[in-house]
This record gives C-alpha cells, structure tokens and sequence, in this order.
C-alpha cells in the first residue's frame, strides 16, 4: 500500500474504527469542509487538519463565552466538527508552506479540501501537483456547484444552495410565499455525499493501488435529495409550490397545536390500520363515524377536516401525553422538540447521542456523538478539538522527521503559521 | 476531469463486487441502497409479491395514470437495484432469506426490532447465519432504547431532530407570527437517514474486509433517521447548553437578508462578510439608507434595512438581482422551482440530468448523482420490475423454474 500506510493491523492508537491507520489531510474548513474530516476521525482515521493564523477558519471566530475578547478556542461547533483531529498552522502563501503540505500529502491516504475552485490549483497543492507525489491518494473537494461549469465562481452560503437547489422553493404554508430554509443542510450533504464517496474509493484503491479525485458539488447533493420534486415535473410538467407539511399519501400529517406555549406534537398516518387505532386512541369519537373520514380515499380529499377535527382533541393535552397515547397504540406522534427537549430527552440520552468532552478552553461540553453505533467497531470521541497549532511539533518533528530547531525556525518565518 | 463511462471492459465502478440486500420501503432504506448501487454495488431490493413497496402507488405517474411500474417515487430511487418478491410472512419466504443470507456482503433494511424478529432478521439470528454480514438497521429512532420501537415518518422525526421548532425561521416571523412549525417538503429527514446509513454501510463493508483484525468480519450498523436529522441541527443545542441562548423560530433569523421579493419571484440574500456589505451598498447605487455601519449594527438598522432592501428588490427580476449580485460580490441566489432547476445552466453544462429508459415508464430525465469521481464509473441504470430478477437469483440458491411456478402459486414470491 502506497501513502501512510500503515498497516491497519500494526496500528493501536486509534483502536478498532472500520479507517483506523489511515492518514486523512484536512484543508477542510468552516462547515461543508470540516465535517468529512470529522466524520474519517471518528472513524478512526488519523486527521490532520491544516490551518493558518494568516486566516482563521471562520468556525472559530465569533462571539467569546468567556471572557470579553474575541478566542478562537471558544466556538463550540469548532468543537463539535473537528474533534478527534491533530492540528496544525501552515502558511501556503510561502513556498516553504507548500512544500510541507506536499510532503504530507505524500504520507497520506486522503486529502480534502473546500476552498474556491481553482485556489488549491493556485496554491501548487492541487489533484495534479499532489498526485505527482502520491498517485495512491484520494482526493476530494468539495464546493459550492463543482469545478468547472458556468457557476463554479458562484459565491453562495448553505440557504444559496437552498434556493438554487429547488428545495426552498416548496418550503412555505400552502399555497403561499416560499420561506426557505435557512439551515445548513447544504453543506452538512455535501459532506457526508463526500465521506461515502472516499470510502468506496478506498475501497477501489485496495484492488487497484492507485488513488482518484471527487468532485463533490453541495448544489449536486441538495438537487438529489430533492429529487421526487425534480421527478414530478419530468413526468407530468407540474412544478411542485408551496404545500405546508404535507404528504400525498398520509392524513394525518403535519403539526397540530397542544397545551403550553407554542407546543406542537407531530402525528402522521399512512394506513388503514394505524387511522384506526388513531380513532382508538382518541376514545371512539362520533365526528369519526362522518362520511368525510370514513375511508383513506375520503380522508385524501377532506384533509382540512381531519386535521381540524383533530387540532381540537390536541389542543388541551400535552405533546409528550399525545405522543404517549398515540405510540402505545402504533401511531407515529412526536412532540417538536425545543434545543432543551432534545438535549435532555431520556431516549437520546440513553442512546448516547451527546458525548462529554473536556475542553482546555471551556471546560466539560456536550457535544454530538457519532452518527450511528456499530457493533463491533465502536468508534469513540477520543479528544477534543485541537487548539490553533497545538501539533505542530508532533506532525513536523513526528511524522515528517524535521529538527525542533527547523520547525521554531518556520514558526519565525511564519510559515508554520 | 472526465468521467469514465461505464463500458464493458472499462474500469469498474468503485463498489463493484459487494452484494447488498434491500428489505426497506419508501425513501429512507432505498436512498441507501439507491447510492451503493451507483458505485457499482449489486443491490438486490426484496419486495413484497403482487404490491412491491408502497412507493410504487405514491407517484408521479406520467399522465397522471397510476401504475405500479410507473411511479416516480419509486423509479428516482430504485434505480440500479435487482428486485426479488418474498412473502417474509410465509416460511418459505423466510426459508429463501435464510438461504439467501450467506451470499451477500450486506443487509440493509428499515425494520424496527418488533419487527425484525419475527422475519428472522433479528441481530443474533443474522450473526449465525453469516458471521461475515454486515447488518444496517435504519429505523425512525434507532433500534435501541425508550423508542425503539416507535414509529415515525418523516414529519416526526424532522422535528425531533435538529429543526424542531426552528421553521420557518428568518424574515418568515415578521409575516407569520403565530403558525404551526414546517417541515421541509422534500422528506429531508429520510434522505438524511438514508445518506447516512449509506455512510456507515459502506465504511463496515470497507472495514469488514480491511480494517484492523479486531474490526474485520461482519457487524450490526443501528442507525436512527433522528440521530442523523440532529447531526444536521445541533447548532441550537450547542448555543443553548455552551452560552446558555435559546434558538427558536421567534429568535433564530438573519437580521439582515433572508428571502427577498423580486418583481418576478424570490431571492436569497445572505452577507455575512464586510466585503460583501460593502459590494451590496454599490449595488444598491449607494442610497441614504444603507451605509457600512448600519450593517455592522444589525440590532438597530436591521428592521429598517430589510424593509428598505425588501422595497428596492422587489423592483428588480430575479435573475437580474442574481447575476448582477454576484458580479458585486454579494451572495444572492434565486428561488428556482423544479423546472427552473431542470433548466439551470451549471447543471446542464455538468450533464447532470441522465435520461434513463424503462420498460413501461418510457425515457424520463432523472436527476443524476451527487458526486463525479474521475478514475471509477457511477451508474444510472432503470429501477427493476416487480420481481424482475426472481429467477436469476432464486437460481443461485438451487431453484429452477419449475419451482418458481410453485413459489408463485403458494404466495411466496
């Protein structure tokens, strides 16, 4: 094997994660960028994530928690998407700077990176330039609407994506003005379209020996996962508006009022059966034995009135009795969770969807946990977030062999910077 | 950078050689399976005989015509897959899915444990059939815990997972005080789910072949459509539990910016930079109204900003504000609808919409594939028939055709 290369079997530091002994090179930043690099680190990659003080990620800027300077070790979700990495500060505008993140892309198995099409290309440090001294490496960018294209140079936030994307388009009460979105599931797509996308190249690597480049478009992900919207208009012309929560095939669907303020409890009903026990549960009530509810087909066509109807039944109970009631007799209910509803929630709390980090800066923090638990190899969060440069001694004097003395040199010339 | 095409006697696709059965409906499980099979994984999708997965009756149906061959929903993401029939709720069904189990890599399925018992599907059973399987259960809440075996649909578990309350957020609250909280309308929460259970898929696949001898061999994979939906929105739980701020849809939104009227449509406008002030200011010719420090002080100019940007415009055609905005270094971005997305140049320079034949849909334009590798194939093959692959697979495990007429005859596929 080509790159770190490590034999997987020979390495005990990162324990049994399915990428434990692979390197990962992590230009990544903000968020689109920083998330695959998190997600191969809880893998049990070892990641390396490249920054500099000449720009600071934007993740770790923003308001200060303690204290009243602005910290770039005091943004939680720094905290959040780049735990389980090294770090360390390198200044590309010198050559020196290049030079280095050559070298360590010729020790590594994966290289990714976010920034404007054409930057890394500028800087000496793109697919080309890195697979002449690693031809075994997988590299992934991931950006905006590609690399190449009439929008490449689009500048474009995660709710850009949105509107582009089509997916914001249909996001709105019925009928009514799109409202969009406004979240970062662009990027928080792209990234994890780009983390599968790598693994199956590794994969392809172990046959072949040799490493390929991903080109990772957000606009390209988002478009995807709005593809039945896409599939309605290529088949019978019809561009999907604005239709409030809504399902074509369920009724009851969507988010009906509950005691409290703004409390809501979600109920979705897609057979026969579940809108029976729905009924059941509701205590046999006469406005169901109305013509109007008395088939799915009827229901399709009266939603209005089945979610009136019942509106009224949850307005004075509570989401979580709802939610209770409605689950013990086979029916999808769930209250809207507040951030502190989800973040104390028993049944989170007892699938370990938050992990307690120790954090130098800030202390103990909750932090979320991997995506999914495997069996056998449970990866773990196994530190916290580095500091700005806090490896640079161990990845320049460690794993590329440089004198202390020539890396406090570089610190000097701010090219470990 | 090219892409290979997927040519006999090319380079194959990155995941050819696994093989991964599908026992899972809708969208969350068949967007999973939907991405293995675009690296060249062979996906076998298990569905119930004579009705198939109840996407194939959700549409849309060209014409409006409901066919079970013929529905969108079904078509977009199935493609690539090998469909089996199998009765699970009949032994024999069961006896074949037992057989069956041995000659795949994988398993993906969307049941919950008071399900996956019963069909045999449970953990330890699957462990004894085939040590070397990996097992990836998608369920709404995951397949442990208080709510393993609640069940949910999109709506659910969106809202249990990070948007809860936080929709429609932005500029919406000046128009909308008092509503309930939205959903995304793309089933977000299920594509989430099934792109990260595919995340996961492929890396045990990857890891039951490579990884380091104690992670080798085949393992369970519990994956929550929730978990993957918080994953999306911690951000608010983050900000409440570090600096103690609650973020809900009356107090989460862009101070300056969110949707724009235009004459024609809707914008995006978003500036969070200097630069991007100081290039909106120039774009607007540079009015009284906006100065640099009016943006640099969203709590006090904001309201009077956005109504004073919100007039200027909806004076203008979107796609005027778009190209014009960009060139001044300002994210604005238009509100496509579907067609307008169909008709976007960057993904038609990109050939990212691939015409797919099928036998009784006819020639549909697809969206393609979320990423573009440059050494190995994706591939956009037509979603199988009902059962169209029954012979070719019930024959690798010891049955010919005569006994496929007596499967069907007694119901089993």
């Amino acid at each position: 094997m080509p790159g770190s290369n490590n034999d997987p079997d020979n390495n005990s530091e990162s324990g049994a994660g399915p990428l434990s002994g692979y390197r990962v090179l992590d230009f990544g930043w903000v968020l689109a960028g920083a998330i695959p690099g998190m997600v191969l680190a809880d893998m049990g990659a070892q990641v390396i994530k490249v920054e500099t003080r000449r720009r600071l990620d934007y993740m770790r800027l923003g308001r200060p928690i303690t204290g009243d300077q602005p910290d770039p070790e005091q943004n939680p979700m720094f905290h959040n998407v780049n735990r389980n990495k090294m770090g360390i500060t390198l200044n590309t505008t010198h050559t020196a700077g290049v030079d280095l993140a050559l070298k360590l892309a010729a020790c590594s198995d994966v290289v990714i990176e976010n920034f404007s099409p054409g930057v890394m290309d500028r800087l000496g440090l793109g697919y080309e330039q890195i697979n002449k001294v690693n031809p075994a490496v997988i590299m992934a960018s991931i950006s905006s609407t590609g690399q190449s294209g009439p929008l490449r140079d689009l500048r474009a936030y995660a709710p850009s994506i949105g509107a582009l994307s089509g997916l914001d388009s249909t996001m709105g009460y019925q009928g009514e003005r799109p409202l969009g979105l406004k979240h970062a599931f662009g990027d928080i797509c792209g990234a994890l379209h780009t983390v599968f996308a790598v693994v199956a190249a590794l994969y392809r690597r172990r046959q072949t020996g040799k490493g390929q480049y991903i080109d990772q478009s957000m606009l390209r992900a988002t478009v995807v996962t709005n593809g039945i919207g896409l599939m309605e208009y290529a088949m019978t012309g019809r561009v999907l508006q604005t239709r409030g929560n809504f399902d074509p095939t369920m009724v009851p669907y969507g988010n009906y009022p509950c005691a409290g303020d703004d409390e809501w409890v979600s109920i979705a009903v897609a057979s026969e059966d579940e809108w029976q026990n729905m009924i059941a549960a509701l205590g046999n009530p006469e406005w169901a034995e109305q013509p109007a509810f008395s088939s799915k087909y009827q229901r399709l066509k009266n939603r209005d009135q089945v979610d009136s109807q019942l509106a009224q039944w949850t307005r004075s109970r509570t989401a979580e009795d709802v939610t209770e009631l409605l689950q013990s007799h086979g029916v999808a209910a769930m209250p809207v969770m507040s951030a502190e509803k989800r973040l104390f929630n028993p049944h989170f709390r007892a699938r370990g969807l938050y992990a307690d980090i120790e954090h130098p800066s800030l202390g103990a923090e909750p932090i979320f946990n991997l995506m999914w638990n495997l069996s056998k190899t449970p990866s773990r969060i196994r530190r916290h977030a580095p500091l700005l440069g806090e490896h640079n001694r161990q990845v320049f004097c460690d794993i590329l062999g440089m004198p202390e003395a020539e890396v406090e040199k570089l610190e000097d010339a701010q090219v470990i910077w | 950078m090219p892409n290979p095409a997927s040519v006999p006697g090319g380079p194959p696709s990155a995941l050819a050689g696994f093989r991964v059965l599908e026992i899972a409906n809708m969208i969350a499980g068949p967007y999973c399976g939907k991405l293995l099979a675009s690296l060249g994984a062979e996906v076998v999708k298990v569905e119930t005989p004579a009705e198939g997965d109840p996407s194939r009756r959700r549409g849309p149906f060209p014409e409006d015509v409901p066919h079970p061959e013929r529905s969108g929903t079904f078509l977009y993401l199935n493609t690539g897959k090998k469909s089996l029939t199998l009765n699970l709720e009949d032994p024999q069904g069961r006896v074949i899915l037992a057989a069956l189990m041995p000659e795949v890599d994988g398993l993906v399925h969307d049941l919950r444990p008071a399900q996956a018992g019963p069909v045999g599907l449970d953990p330890e059973s699957l462990r004894q059939t085939n040590p070397h399987l990996v097992v990836t259960a998608l369920t709404p809440y995951g397949s442990t815990g208080p709510y393993a075996d609640y069940r949910g649909y999109d709506v659910n578990v969106f809202h249990a997972g990070g948007e809860g309350k936080l929709l429609p957020n932005g500029l919406a609250l000046e128009y909308y005080p008092e509503r309930a909280p939205l959903v995304a309308g793309s089933n977000m929460a299920s594509y989430q789910g099934g792109l990260t259970a595919a995340v996961g898929t492929v890396a045990a696949l990857y890891s039951a072949k490579y990884a380091a001898k104690i992670g080798r061999g085949g393992q369970y994979l519990d994956c929550s459509m929730q978990q993957a939906q918080l994953a999306v929105g911690y951000i608010p739980i983050q900000r409440l539990e570090s600096e103690g701020v609650v973020e809900d849809r009356f107090s989460r939104f862009f101070r300056i910016g969110g949707v724009m009227p235009a004459q024609d449509g809707y914008v995006e406008l978003l500036t969070l930079e200097p630069r991007q002030w100081q290039g909106l200011i120039e774009f607007l010719g540079h009015p009284e109204w906006a100065r640099e420090e009016h943006f640099s002080d969203p709590a006090t100019y904001g309201p009077e900003l956005n109504r004073r940007l919100r007039e200027w415009f909806s004076e203008h055609p979107k796609d005027w504000l778009y190209r014009q905005g960009q060139a001044h270094g300002v994210p604005v971005a238009p509100y496509y609808t579907p067609a307008e997305v169909f008709a976007s140049s960057q993904q038609r320079e990109r050939q990212f919409f691939r015409t797919v034949g099928h036998p009784e849909a006819g020639e549909v334009e697809y969206p393609g594939l979320p990423f573009h590798f440059s050494e190995t194939p994706e591939e956009m093959r037509r979603a199988p028939l009902l059962g169209e692959h029954n012979s070719e697979i019930l024959a690798t495990i010891g049955y010919n055709q005569r006994d496929l007429v007596d499967l069907a005859r007694a119901g089993v596929i």
